[in-house]
């Protein structure tokens, strides 16, 4: 698999404080990665490394195969556009005046793809309104489309639905997909709003004080949290001889507990289950979200 | 680099403490003229050496402006793009310094335009040696890279825009005051009686002081047009500007950028 960023046992420490502590994660190339974890979480903190905004004090990170220590590192960061915290833009410009600036400092020859740009993101029509006067989802949109000027393969996004409205959550989330779908970027996105992720990401990496708990696929953590039947029997061999009967998709998770994936007949699997001399004990219906499948991975590495 | 200029050039002409700076460095020299004017009779010969006058409060505005304008690149986060985009911080702070020094090279240059304008058609056209005032203009325009560089540096030091204005305005008021008074002590003691020929400690670090501050290098210039120690000052203004400036991108290169 091809990774547009890797990063092995970073490291990032402050006078007294550790931002990020041996963290370790691999964003594969055309993915939407969502970076998970809440406040201080040390997401930010990793983004102003890989953009070159501040140093590792530890470890290392590859950006398409360029290490941070190499020379190159520098051609790979033009790969890659950011959005980190609050866009970056002249607010006495117009969008037009920030793109065109944006396009003379990474020296590119014409100014064509401005209009283009401002159409993708929706600000084809602000003419000379100036940025300070705009709202705050068409500053996310302005900064967003400025770090695709350069045409980059890997968009890093920190928190970019921050303080946005339903309608600008909406846009900035259909204009990911475009982007990722249309254009093949990769794009990492650091979110605490969980719910929104879930409508995006097709990779997640899940941090809690500065290190990489978990990392997953979408189908992966579909899997982990979808709607099932958790069912504590006396045998778990007899359920599982029933369920195959039944064409039922299962999971045994001890020799008395089974997760079941299915809407089941009670009284029906109850009837059978006994001709088969086992007896149901428990039965709860689990549907985890995202939000909840995280507070378990937290409040599990806290343990 | 090229297209770093290029940006920075661009926004320096849009930046409005700098167009205010401009304008200020219009209208003062102007009315100095003018007083000047009306000060002196009518026929009385050129007025020779007016077009420095309004550079007495150049340091003020190089403070205001250059604070304004490197620190609204933090504020604003545009300095992200420039590291984004792969520029080393050694050339981003280069190339700051360069289009700063420019910006207050063109408030050198409207001064002595706009004093021009008021006493060449009154009093007629200067009759000094051209390369005096060319030479004149050089070490103005080394203090000018002096403040330029210090301002700089404190921007680089200092995240907060606010804090930086106010810090860089402070700063290059102490160097006004400073190299008032050691300017003031030097002209008292040069105007004194002669009580003894002997050189003193102190009168060593004065005249020292009086050669490396840049407040006095520029009213040196604006009394004796060609200061004796004119060369000195520009070597001591090149190792300032050298030391600031090294500073500035060390400082610059380990910072953590927000």
């Amino acid at each position: 698999m091809k990774y547009a960023l890797r990063t092995k046992e970073l490291q990032k420490r402050y006078k007294g404080f550790t931002a990020l502590n041996g963290l370790t994660m691999n964003v594969p190339a055309g993915a939407i990665y969502g970076f998970v974890g809440r406040n201080g979480a040390g997401k930010t903190t990793l983004i102003r490394l890989i953009t070159g905004l501040q140093q590792p004090t530890g470890g290392e990170f590859e950006l398409y195969d360029a290490k941070n220590s190499e020379r190159g590192i520098s051609k790979a960061r033009r790969r890659m556009g950011a959005v980190v915290e609050t866009p970056a833009i002249y607010l006495d410009l117009s969008a037009r005046d920030n793109l065109k600036q944006q396009y003379k400092m990474l020296g590119l020859p014409d100014m064509k793809g401005i209009d283009e740009l401002l159409e993708l993101v929706g600000l084809g029509d602000t003419g000379r309104k100036k940025a300070k006067n705009f709202s705050l989802g068409m500053r996310q949109r302005l900064g967003i489309a400025i770090s695709l000027c350069g045409d980059p393969d890997f968009l890093v996004l920190d928190e970019p639905i921050n303080g946005l409205d339903p309608q600008g959550i909406i846009e900035i989330r259909e204009l990911i997909l475009k982007l990722n779908r249309e254009r093949n970027i990769t794009i990492l996105i650091s979110s605490h709003i969980l719910d929104e992720l879930a409508k995006l990401a097709t990779h997640y990496g899940f941090i809690d004080h500065g290190r990489m708990i978990r990392e997953m696929s979408a189908e992966e953590l579909e899997q982990s949290c979808r709607k099932c039947v958790r069912m504590s029997v006396t045998d778990t061999g007899a359920l599982s001889r029933v369920l195959d009967g039944m064409g039922i998709d299962y999971k045994i998770l001890d020799d008395k507990t089974a997760d079941v994936f299915a809407q089941l007949n009670f009284t029906q699997m109850a009837l059978t289950l006994s001709k088969e001399g086992c007896e149901i004990i428990t039965m709860e219906e689990k549907d985890e979200s995202l939000e909840s499948f995280y507070i378990s991975l937290v409040g599990g590495e806290e343990q | 680099m090229i297209n770093l200029l290029s940006v920075g050039y661009s926004k320096l002409f849009k930046n409005l403490a700098f167009r205010v700076c401009l304008i200020i460095m219009a209208a003062l020299p102007m009315f100095l003229t003018a007083v000047s004017v009306s000060k002196t009779a009518p026929g009385s010969g050129p007025l020779n050496g007016i077009y420095n006058t309004g550079m007495i409060f150049i340091g003020l505005l190089i403070g205001a402006f250059v604070s304004v304008y490197i620190s609204q690149d933090h504020s604003e986060k545009t300095l992200n793009n420039k590291i984004m985009a792969g520029y080393s911080r050694a050339v981003i702070y280069l190339a700051d310094f360069i289009v700063t020094v420019s910006g207050a090279l063109m408030m050198q240059l409207m001064c002595i335009l706009a004093s021009s304008l008021i006493a060449v058609p009154a009093r007629g056209m200067y009759t000094e040696p051209f390369a005096d005032a060319v030479k004149q203009q050089f070490i103005l325009f080394c203090v000018v890279a002096v403040y330029t560089a210090l301002v700089l540096l404190i921007c680089t030091v200092i995240n907060s825009k606010a804090h930086a204005v106010a810090v860089s305005l402070m700063a290059v008021m102490v160097m006004l005051i400073a190299g008032i008074s050691v300017y003031d002590m030097t002209v008292r003691k040069g105007e004194a009686p002669a009580a003894s020929t002997e050189v003193t400690t102190e009168d060593k670090v004065v005249k020292t002081l009086y050669n490396v501050l840049p407040q006095s290098q520029m009213y040196a210039v604006m009394e004796e047009h060609i200061p004796a120690d004119a060369a000195k000052m520009i070597c001591y203004d090149a190792a300032a500007i050298a030391v600031m400036t090294a500073a500035g991108i060390v400082i610059f290169k380990k910072k953590d950028i927000k």
